[in-house]
Order: C-alpha cells, then structure tokens, then sequence
C-alpha cells in the first residue's frame, strides 16, 4: 500500500456542498502509510463548524477500511492552514467554473 | 463498429428530404459524403444524431443494435460524435467545463483518465495550434469561424469517439486551419475509429484520403464508389449525376 493507494482512494469521497471529491478540493493535507495496515490522513474542510465534517469523516474511515483493508486509520482534522480556493485542483476548478 | 443505415427517410414539416438512404460505415474507414447543396447531406448527419427537429424512419444500426429511438446524448454515450457544420455558442460554460463534464459523463468510472483531464486537454490544444487561454473562455462564444471549427475537432480529440460525423468542418477554412483539422482527424484514425466526412472540397479528401465516396443527390445515395469518384466531381461537377439520376427519378 502506498500513499498513492491512499489518495486515489480518498478522491472517491465526495465533500457534499461542493460536488468534488475531497482530493480536487484539495482538503487532504498529509497522507502516510505507516505499515501495511495502518494509515494516517490529514484533512481540513472549507469551513469551521462545517456541518457534513461528520459525514466526511465517516466516508474516509469506511472507504480506506472497505478498500484498502486499513486495520488501523488515524484521522486528524486540522486548520491550518485555512483552506483556500487556491488549494483547488485545475480539474476542480475547470468543475465549477473557475479560470486555470 | 459498424454503423448500419437502412432505407432512413426524414422529414422537416412536410418536406421529404431524405428518401431512402443506405450506407455502412465500419470502423478502420473513412467514407466521403459529397453532394449539390440542398441534397440531404446536413439532414442525414442530423438524423444520426437524432436532431428533434427532423421526423424520421428507417433504421440506423450500431454493432446491430437500433438506435433510432435514442436521444442525442444517448447516442454520443454509444461513442458517436458529430462536428456541427454551424457550432453553437454557449455563454456562461467554459471550454474547460463543458468538455470536462463532457468527458467525465463519457468516462465516468475511468479515474486514471480523469485524473489526466487536465494535461490531456493541454496537450490536445496545442496539437491543434489553440492557445490554452480558450479553456477559459465561454465555448465558442465570440470565437472566429476557424475557431470554432477547431474546438470542435478538439472536442473529438477530447471525447475519443469511435464514430465521427464532420460536418462540412473544412469549409470555410483556410489552408492552415485545415491542414490543422485533418490532423487532429489523423490523430483518431485508426482500426477502432471510423468517420464520415461531409464535404464539397476534394483538399480535405488530400490530406485525409477517404477509400469511400457517396455521392447524395436528392435524399439519396445515387453513387458509391472509392476517390477517381471525387476527381470526377472537381472535374465534372455535379451536371452529370444530375443527368442520369434526375430524370430517372422524376419519372418514377
């Protein structure tokens, strides 16, 4: 399992406000693969108080367990730094319209 | 693929303007639709593509499956496309947009494709010689003819059809442009990729060498035969088609 693995695996969990997955919006900060079965992911969201963050957590916790055979995922939701539509992928933005 | 047209007849309000029309196109060829003005040649095109205007009938297989019913976006879901002769503008999409929700709705579940969306359409528009600033330019809005016809071989490009109808792409553009055009048509071309190329110049047909070519003449296909056909035409014009199957029909 790399880090790759990880990504690709997450770019299937939608952030439900905006359509995307959570990768295009550019929420997930740190991705690592500690052993074969245990992952760690650091992702932000658009907003404090967002109220899908639960939502959110919960898909990425399922997915990475579903698809990666993860025993072990250790989620962190950080704020800094704050999230900007900066961090946007080309595709994501191309998505909602906005100039790459 | 095989595109099967069987006795397709279409109408617009009560004018009958294809009588019959009977043409396979496989894929691995490139067949020639040429025609007077006025002969049918749009409104075939528009009929594959299931254009609501039109009334029709008849048949229009796919790898033997009838789609006559389908609508548009359908079609282009079983791998069609179709280079509109007139591109329409659409103010408020982005290039960008529209083709990469045009591309994500073809591929949905292919996300090693999806993730190079963005390089792929680099990497198309300067094949095409369009500066990459169109991506974020509303579609063809304001574009010039020549533009136009472009984002329209780049929507191709893009979309990897397995069939492809252009639509009279090549009139109106100078040497260059076209030259650019059957580029990005040579691009595709190959034994999974088939096309039909609507058209009333033999210089396109020089840069892309079509082994077939149909001859329209009032909604039907009167003759059929490989590229001495088109020299023919550029050397005849089209008095003669008009000689041995415009009495004959107006008699029958």
């Amino acid at each position: 399992m790399t880090t790759t693995d990880v990504i690709d695996c997450l770019s299937k969990v939608m952030d439900p406000e905006i359509g995307l997955n959570i990768v295009d919006v550019g929420l997930v900060y740190h991705v690592a693969v500690k052993d074969d079965a245990s992952i760690e992911v650091e992702y932000t969201l658009t907003t404090p108080g967002c109220p899908l963050a639960d939502v959110i957590e919960d898909d990425i916790r399922s997915i990475l367990k579903e698809e990666l055979k993860a025993e072990h995922v250790s989620l962190k939701l950080v704020w800094t730094p704050p999230w900007t539509i900066d961090f946007m992928s080309e595709s994501a933005r191309l998505e909602l319209g906005y100039p790459i | 693929m095989v595109i099967e047209c069987k006795n397709v007849e279409a109408w617009v309000e009560d004018s009958h303007i294809l009588k019959g029309v009977n043409l396979v196109v496989r894929s691995g060829e490139i067949h020639t639709l040429m025609g007077k003005n006025g002969s049918g040649k749009s409104t075939f095109a528009n009929v594959l593509f299931g254009n609501p205007s039109y009334t029709y009938t008849g048949s229009i297989l796919v790898d033997g499956e009838e789609i006559i019913d389908l609508e548009p976006h359908e079609r282009a879901a079983k791998g069609l496309f179709l280079a509109f002769q007139y591109p329409v503008a659409i103010p408020g999409v982005t290039v960008g947009r529209f083709l990469k929700r045009v591309h994500d709705t073809l591929y949905p579940d292919d996300l090693e494709r999806k993730k190079s969306f963005v390089k792929n359409l680099r990497e198309s528009m300067d094949f095409m010689e369009i500066d990459q600033q169109f991506i974020n330019r509303y579609l063809n809005d304001g574009f010039s003819g020549g533009e136009k016809k472009r984002m329209e071989i780049l929507q191709m490009l893009i979309l990897r059809p397995k069939f492809a109808v252009l639509d009279e792409t090549d009139s109106g553009l100078d040497i260059d442009a076209l030259k650019i055009v059957a580029r990005g048509v040579k691009e595709l071309y190959g034994s999974d990729f088939g096309a039909l190329l609507i058209t009333h110049y033999q210089r396109i047909l020089d840069y892309l060498n079509p082994q077939h070519v149909h001859i329209m003449y009032k909604g039907r296909i009167v003759r059929s035969g490989g590229p001495d056909l088109v020299a023919q035409l550029e050397q005849d014009g089209y008095e003669w088609v008009e000689k041995e199957f415009g009495e004959a029909h107006a008699t029958s």
